[in-house]
């Protein structure tokens, strides 16, 4: 009895233990340490939720650019170029505030720049307890090393880790950041599929009063942004606001909820803008914002806008202080309000 | 805290097994007792602490009433106290919300309902005190040391699924002296029947309760194929689920030296529903017979009045497993085919053919699963409408069952694994059977070691609960 319970034990741990070993060698989601062949990882877009927390861990870098698909498109290269810095990009589509706290808080201790486009909609008016909609591999984000083994012993992981030998193997995929997340090679952008990607609303009978959001957006900040900047005091933070289009503005003025927005938005800046390692930079670009050929649809531009936005910040191009913030304000909530959107139809 | 899950496997149950036989070797039996008690409550309040108080203050209350029967003489006042206290906690947490809801709907009121939380076992860990009260009033248990009875209350292998064991079967084997040294030849077979339960859970249960969530949680978009094969899967799910959770429960107890008793013995291959109720939750027909059907009158008071009892036990049994009209009529319709098989009890066993039998009493058991896990009579209804339009056009949705292991496999590949397991829960020893005759066989240590591996690995990606924890 004692030689088969010693057996069995013995040869559960073992596979546990090969199987746990193949998982960290490989380490599909860089848990522990970047990856150690030159093809393979990266899978998917729609995977950042799992690949990102592992690039921001593992990786190494003095800068990123982390953001919602609105920095999907960049290019770390570019970064590198302008700024001199090692570059990564760690981005998750439809991210929420407190998905982008939760990968903040492992950036490394000597991160230098962290470039980080801050979503409108998401930051004034989604709860700050909101995550993105989907199970969280919470073993991914966190440092204690007791639930490692969700990852080490866990079917998908270990199924992964055996996808990246077999792809690394054919030659697919990259460890290209500069790919990693992009979809401007998926999507088409011009006028046409802007506005077919768009569907007017219906004119609101009432308007939402300017200070609806002011609250969640100071809890926002409280909750999710503060703790990165107070946390990270030695890295400078360039964050901006991703320049939407005009029809985005058509949809919010037709709603009601344009003001709503714009004071809550300036709130948020007026918060990071007291902090000493932060540069806000508002990229109210109308030759690009106007122009729906830039576009796929109300918000999302084409990579050439994100080399554009990182040379502005290089030079100090649209940035954004706390002693211009009211002026800026009241110019473009005019231009918002004095735009004719008809003419986006033509 | 749950059995299949990396906690309870890679921690709480080696850290528990260790300290208790090392406390119990260095001589500290007491402390080794307090250890085990402690380790349950871990367990029980991993998930949320927040009924750690009720069920601390439950062990408390009745043991001090059951020391107050013995001790004072105050027996029946004491007696009548603990009744109160077990079916007050069990009545305000399980059924407070039932009973209004049913006075609001009669009387057109608006009273409040509480949604309380369930506090996790609270069924079973309230039923196995009554039994203690009961059994003291009625001057057939001593008075246990608090520690025993509290590790006999809290023990984890059998707290929150049970099976229901009564005082007499469990404190005994704590004071066994010969029981406190660690023993492989316990701990042997306690590893298989554990692996074999962590199997049944993880590999089959989950995997076929998938199928079966999607067709109950809309039953309007069922054909009759669908309808069967969601069925089907529920059927087997409970089985597999309960009896995995009993298994595992068993082997964890055979590691400590204790032994349970028995819970399933194979309750599909009944051939009468009287058979199946011998199988099925076997420690919950025992509490039943012994503290609602005898005290009744069990057969001594004439047929009809024994025909009145059985329905008594069967309606309260339904109740007992949940708090809706969808249970009770669960265990009224059971109590039925019961009562006509008694009557026609010969007609059963001498001129139907066993194989009509069999088929009789697994397709009564499996309509009468749908109750069971319909959210409400309504929906029962509507699932049974579907099941019985003979629509068989488009053969089973797709949509049903392209989930967990059965994604992107032919549909064939589902309908052998319900054929499978048909087969297995009928035909193949079960977990018991297997312990019986067990041998630290070398097929038996592949099998134990492919088992545990599988279920360990398939646990990650959403850790599930037992079925059975809701009741």
């Amino acid at each position: 009895m004692k030689k088969w319970s010693t057996a069995v034990i013995c040869s559960c741990l073992g596979v546990f233990l090969l199987l746990g070993c193949f998982t960290a060698l490989i380490d599909p989601f860089f848990l522990y340490h970047a990856p150690i062949l030159d093809r393979g990882y990266l899978m998917g877009r729609y995977e950042e939720i799992y690949y990102s927390p592992g690039i921001l861990r593992s990786f190494p870098y003095e800068a990123a650019i982390i953001g919602t698909s609105m920095a999907e498109n960049s290019d770390p290269g570019d970064v590198e170029r302008l700024f001199g810095l090692k570059t990564v990009k760690a981005t998750m589509s439809a991210g929420q505030p407190a998905d982008f706290r939760e990968l903040m808080s492992l950036l490394h201790r000597g991160t230098k720049l962290v470039i980080r486009a801050v979503d409108m909609l998401s930051n004034v008016t989604a709860a700050p307890e909101v995550y993105r909609d989907e199970p969280r591999p919470g073993y991914l984000y966190n440092n204690n090393p007791f639930d490692d083994i969700e990852y080490l012993l866990g079917t998908d992981v270990l199924e992964r880790s055996y996808e990246t030998v077999k792809r690394a193997r054919a030659g697919e995929y990259s460890t290209s950041l500069a790919a990693y997340a992009r979809w401007s090679d998926i999507y088409p952008i011009s006028k046409e599929e802007a506005l077919k990607n768009y569907e007017r609303p219906e004119l609101a009978d009432s308007t939402e009063p300017a200070d609806a959001y002011l609250a969640n957006v100071r809890e926002q900040f409280e909750r999710n942004i503060k703790p990165s900047l107070e946390g990270y005091p030695g890295t400078e933070f360039y964050m901006f606001n991703p320049p939407v289009s005009m029809l985005y503005w058509d949809r919010f003025t037709r709603e009601g909820k344009a003001d709503a927005l714009l004071d809550g938005y300036f709130e948020l800046m007026r918060l990071c803008l007291e902090y000493d390692n932060v540069r806000f930079f508002w990229f109210d670009n109308r030759e690009l914002t106007t122009d729906l050929e830039n576009y796929r649809d109300q918000s999302h531009y084409g990579p050439e806008w994100n080399t554009w936005m990182f040379e502005q910040m290089r030079s100090g191009g649209y940035e954004i202080t706390s002693g211009s913030l009211e002026a800026v304000k009241a110019e473009f909530a005019a231009f918002v309000h004095g735009y004719d959107y008809e003419s986006l139809f033509d | 805290m749950l059995f299949n899950s990396y906690i309870f496997i890679f921690v709480l149950l080696p850290v528990s097994l260790a300290g208790y036989f090392l406390l119990n070797r260095a001589k500290f039996s007491r402390p080794a007792m307090a250890w085990l008690c402690l380790m349950s409550l871990v367990f029980y309040g991993w998930v949320t602490p927040l009924y750690l108080p009720v069920i601390c203050v439950s062990i408390a209350a009745n043991y001090a009433l059951a020391s107050a029967m013995t001790l004072t003489k105050h027996k029946k006042a004491a007696f009548a106290a603990a009744l109160a206290v077990n079916l007050g906690v069990l009545f305000f947490y399980k059924y407070y919300d039932f009973f209004i809801g049913n006075v609001n709907r009669v009387l057109k009121t608006d009273l409040v309902l509480l949604r309380l939380l369930l506090p996790l076992g609270i069924s079973f860990f309230t039923f196995q005190q009554l039994s203690y009260v009961i059994d003291v009033y009625k001057g057939s248990a001593p008075r246990y040391k608090f520690l025993d009875y509290a590790a006999f209350i809290l023990f984890f292998p059998q707290l929150v699924a049970g099976p229901i064991c009564l005082h007499s079967e469990i404190i005994p084997q704590f004071e066994d002296a010969k029981l406190k040294r660690f023993n492989f030849a316990n701990f042997a077979p306690g590893l298989l029947a554990f692996a074999l339960g962590l199997a049944k859970k993880t590999l089959i249960a989950d995997q076929l309760g998938a199928i079966a969530n999607l067709g109950f949680a809309a039953p309007d978009a069922l054909n009759t194929a669908g309808a069967l094969v969601s069925m089907f899967c529920y059927t087997l799910q409970i089985y597999f689920d309960f009896s995995g959770y009993s298994d595992m429960a068993t082997g964890i107890s055979l590691m400590f030296n204790i032994r349970q008793p028995q819970n399933f013995d194979s309750p599909y291959r009944s051939l009468t529903i009287l058979e199946f109720w011998k199988r099925w939750h076997m420690t919950l027909t025992r509490f039943f017979t012994a503290y609602v059907y005898f005290p009744l009158g069990g057969s001594r008071k004439g047929t009809l009045r024994t025909y009145l009892n059985v329905m008594a036990v069967f309606v309260i049994s339904g109740f007992w497993h949940g708090a809706g009209w969808t249970f009770i009529l669960w265990g009224f319709l059971h109590g039925i085919f019961s009562v006509v098989t008694r009557i026609f009890r010969k007609t059963f066993e001498e001129r139907i053919h066993p194989a009509f039998n069999w088929l009789l009493t697994f397709g009564f058991v499996n309509a009468a699963w749908v109750l069971f896990r319909s959210e409400s009579l309504q929906s029962a209804l509507t699932f049974f409408r579907r099941l019985s339009a003979l629509d068989f056009a488009g053969g089973i949705p797709d949509a049903l069952t392209d989930v967990g292991v059965f994604a992107g496999q032919p549909q064939i590949v589902v309908l052998i694994a319900i054929a499978l397991c048909v087969f297995a829960s009928v035909q193949l020893k079960n977990t018991n059977e297997r312990l019986a005759n067990f041998r630290p066989k070398v097929s038996a240590a592949i099998s134990a070691v492919i088992l545990l591996v599988l279920s360990v690995l398939s646990i990650s990606g959403g850790v599930s609960t037992f079925l059975y924890w809701n009741f």
